[in-house]
């Protein structure tokens, strides 16, 4: 009975869920059909959502099944390479956008490490700490 | 307009089938790429296959006629 219960509260979650992709869909067409001059039928619209939320849920299956063939239980950037790597021009695309995060996490690592700089320092007493030592030995 | 990485997330952690799956912010951005590259695609080809037909509205027959090289291009 509670397993039923949750079979019920799932497909209402996913329910929910794909509403809230049927809105954001509706944003892009209204985007696309401003910027062709054509109407997009409201069934157009219903079928896009059912051909994500599929697809969605394909690309779940295939990223779980990539990290758990990489040993891992976090889906990282590199699945979703693979999952793309079929559509060069996605690939590339994707490629860029990797690039792109890990630059400005460079960046942002940069800043926050700049108590780097009393590293540094740090290091150049230990040099004349030892100095003084080699100075002590002569 | 692009989908929320809370959409995303929240749809494909209902999608894992073993509850212990995670995935990391940048995937999840990375996957929404993908999703809104699809719709933003599938949209624009159904309004060309349209205007081909000299239609003024895009109708499922149109979307119909596009679809399975789209998900062939997004597989």
């Amino acid at each position: 009975m509670a397993e039923e219960a949750r079979k019920e509260d799932d497909a209402g979650h996913k329910q929910t869920l794909k509403a809230s992709l049927h809105y954001t869909i509706g944003k892009i067409c209204s985007e696309v059909s401003a910027g062709c001059d054509l109407t997009l039928s409201k069934q157009v619209m219903a079928v896009l959502t059912e051909v994500a939320s599929r697809q969605l849920t394909l690309y779940a299956g295939d990223l779980e099944a990539y990290a758990s063939h990489g040993k891992r239980t976090v889906i990282n950037s590199d699945d979703i390479k693979l999952l793309v790597r079929r559509n060069l021009y996605l690939a590339r695309h994707i490629g860029e956008m990797v690039e792109k995060m890990e630059e400005g996490r460079k960046k942002r690592g940069r800043k926050r490490k700049k108590p780097a700089e009393g590293k540094e320092e740090e290091e150049e007493e230990e040099e004349e700490e030892e100095r003084k030592e080699e100075e002590k030995n002569d | 307009m692009k989908f929320t990485d809370k959409l995303i997330l929240e749809f494909l952690k209902s999608s894992f089938e073993n509850s212990k799956t995670k995935i990391n912010a940048d995937a999840t951005v990375l996957v929404g790429e993908v999703m809104r590259l699809l719709i933003t695609e599938g949209a624009m080809r159904a309004a060309h296959q349209a205007k081909q037909e000299g239609s003024n509205t895009v109708t499922v027959e149109h979307l119909e006629k596009i679809l399975s090289q789209l998900l062939l291009d997004f597989s």
